[in-house]
């Protein structure tokens, strides 16, 4: 049984809403007519979450024609970018702005050029140049400190 | 107004002020037009340089910057899709696709021109009008401002593209978003985790360009780049549009204007939700509504004609009444008190010459950044001629590093990537952003809203009792329940139909 996009959208939404029941039930304030308190904002979105969720998930199951979000190596393409980012920001921590971020940009300039024409130098002087060019805006122009890591 | 003429003669022809005024703008649009940086936070960095200036030449620089960054906004989310600040993100949905079409120069000649109209007659409308409204302001309460909130929240459902159960659970996500923090006036931690950095709420900065932004690069890198538009600058005649693109959208540039003005007028509220009403009242009264998103001029007409007139609209009650309009004249008002001045009713009898002035100022500064923008418009395009390649990488970095100077926390870059991952899943759901954005952005308001309402009379029939607030609520429950109206009108007008038709 082919399972749609739709479906599996409602599904995540049911769970979000239950969640978020769950998390609000532990809440000190209690929900009165005469003072909704606290739980009022959340539990507005979870009865949402949970109709909504419902209702997407039954649209999923009437239509089951569907355009395709990302074929098979867009999704490699996606999860890459989101561990490159992730290891950025970690390598960022410890060796600080100026290693990490045109280690970073010539890595990820490099990747996205594939298919096009151009030049590991060029590709060099994009990744040092933009790093120099944050660290003038930033933190020479705008005095905010950017991460030194173990430099620091 | 006249009897102060003299000392605003003197102020705005002095050189030192002219200097400053110039600066401001430039840094202002420079500001605005960096996704991650606006005016607020011109405002607040260069606020400390002010303190050792004497109160006019320091109130016209920080209205300056302000104008700048608020009139600058436009200029990311045409040629990047990427707000500046929350008062563009309606620019995006049209400016963007005008500019992936080859229409960039135009689409910014409309955003600087609207932003223009919007800011010089809103201040306009302001100095003649800020006394008089700001009587009106008292008779608002807290049922009308969650009226208003829920209304706004609901509106937006319109620009869902047509399914608004996925526009409801986006505008549920924005609402949870904004939950997360200690309560209003019960000061419950919710969604905390008992992480200090979640505390204090989720920053609108992080949560912004993590989803609209950084999800927006990461997914159009994987479905693959579509090839670059050129911008043909020599296209560009005059300030790229004619007169008579003012004339044809002259209705739409009046309604957004006045729900720009009203919208920013009223006490925390401001550009950051007049853009998209705005935006969804163009849709809405649109002969071509299917258009939008398309890139459609009337979108961006729309949106930058409203959120710059929000700034006339925001000086009203921060003049005379001493409530900040938005985050930005909250700033100004504690800068305004350090030099002396007490925001507030007695303001006008007091200091009328410096309140009469500020509203001068933002006028004379719409003008300046109008001729900044024009001649700088032909220098804005070249952007898109930076390939794919090394422009998303860069603005990835810049985005992250936004993320970190808003607190120096390396925690609020992860928090960026978190949310970035969450529009990645939105956009495999078809959920669509901006009703998650206005709710996260309105959500705090609305709730303290319904609190202090609840506070008062403890039930929930106030709320369809006062006129105005009944009004906003009926109308936001008609906006939720419009496609089974709208489903329920189609079935009768088809079986009427198959009537005629059986007759015949």
């Amino acid at each position: 049984m082919k399972v749609t996009r739709d479906q599996i959208t409602g599904a995540v939404i049911v769970a979000l809403g239950i969640f978020v029941f769950v998390m609000i039930s532990s809440f000190k304030v209690p929900f009165k007519a005469s003072y909704p308190g606290p739980k009022a904002l959340p539990g507005l979105a979870a009865i949402g979450f949970v109709i909504c969720g419902a209702g997407i998930f039954l649209e999923g199951c009437r239509n089951k024609v569907e355009k395709t979000f990302l074929v098979k190596e867009g999704w490699i393409k996606l999860i890459v970018n989101i561990v490159a980012i992730a290891a950025y920001i970690l390598v960022m921590k410890y060796l600080g702005f100026f290693i990490a971020t045109p280690v970073y940009l010539y890595a990820l300039s490099t990747w996205y050029a594939k298919g096009y024409e151009t030049k590991p130098v060029t590709r060099i002087i994009f990744s040092l140049g933009m790093t120099a060019v944050i660290f003038l805006a930033y933190q020479i122009a705008f005095g905010y400190q950017l991460p030194m890591g173990i430099f620091g | 107004m006249l009897e102060n003429a003299a000392f605003i003669i003197a102020q705005i022809t002095n050189p030192l002020n002219l200097l400053l005024l110039l600066v401001g703008n430039v840094i202002g649009i420079v500001f605005g037009a960096i996704p991650g940086l606006n005016g607020t936070m011109a405002v607040m960095l260069f606020m400390p340089l002010t303190y050792g200036m004497s109160t006019g030449p320091a109130i016209v620089f920080l209205l300056s910057l302000w104008i700048g960054g608020c009139s600058g906004g436009f200029i990311g989310s045409v040629l990047l899709g990427i707000p500046g600040s929350p008062s563009s993100v309606a620019t995006c949905f049209d400016g963007h696709p005008m500019a992936k079409k080859g229409q960039a120069g135009r689409a910014l000649a409309i955003g600087m021109t609207a932003s223009f109209i919007g800011t010089f007659f809103s201040a306009v409308v302001g100095a003649i009008l800020a006394q008089t409204v700001a009587n009106i302001a008292f008779a608002i309460g807290p049922w009308e401002y969650f009226g208003l909130c829920f209304m706004a929240i609901t509106m937006v459902l319109a620009i869902s593209k047509g399914n608004m159960l996925k526009g409801l659970s986006s505008a549920c996500l924005g609402l949870l978003l904004a939950s997360v923090g200690y309560s209003p006036i019960d000061a419950q931690a919710r969604f905390t985790f008992d992480n200090m950095y979640l505390m204090g709420g989720l920053g609108m900065t992080v949560v912004l360009i993590g989803i609209f932004g950084v999800s927006m690069m990461i997914i159009a890198h994987a479905k693959g780049f579509d090839p670059l538009p050129t911008v043909d600058t020599n296209m560009i005649k005059g300030i790229g549009i004619k007169f008579s693109d003012i004339r044809e959208n002259i209705v739409n540039i009046i309604r957004s204007f006045l729900i720009g003005l009203g919208i920013g007028f009223l006490p925390g509220m401001g550009s950051g939700l007049s853009n998209l009403v705005a935006y969804s009242m163009a849709k809405n009264n649109s002969k071509h509504p299917e258009a939008f998103g398309t890139g459609n001029p009337e979108g961006v007409w729309a949106s930058e004609c409203s959120n710059n007139a929000s700034i006339g609209g925001a000086m009203i009650p921060m003049a005379a009444l001493g409530i900040p309009g938005d985050s930005c004249t909250a700033l100004l008002i504690g800068a305004l008190t350090i030099h002396g001045l007490e925001m507030g009713p007695m303001v006008f009898r007091n200091s009328g010459d410096i309140v009469y002035l500020m509203f001068v100022v933002v006028a004379i500064c719409a003008a300046v950044c109008f001729v900044l923008q024009a001649i700088g418009m032909r220098v804005f395009p070249q952007i898109l001629k930076v390939p794919y390649h090394y422009m998303y990488p860069a603005l990835i970095v810049v985005s992250l590093i936004s993320a970190y100077v808003d607190s120096s926390s390396l925690y609020k870059c992860g928090m960026m990537l978190f949310f970035a991952v969450i529009g990645c899943i939105m956009a495999y759901g078809g959920l669509p952003q901006s009703p998650l954005i206005l709710a996260f952005i309105l959500g705090p308001t609305m709730e303290s809203n319904m609190l202090k309402a609840f506070q008062n009379t403890e039930t929930v029939a106030t709320f369809f009792t006062r006129p105005i607030s009944c009004v906003f609520n009926v109308i936001a429950i008609c906006c939720v329940f419009s496609p089974v109206i709208k489903m329920v009108f189609a079935r009768v007008v088809k079986k009427e139909d198959k009537k005629v038709d059986t007759a015949a």
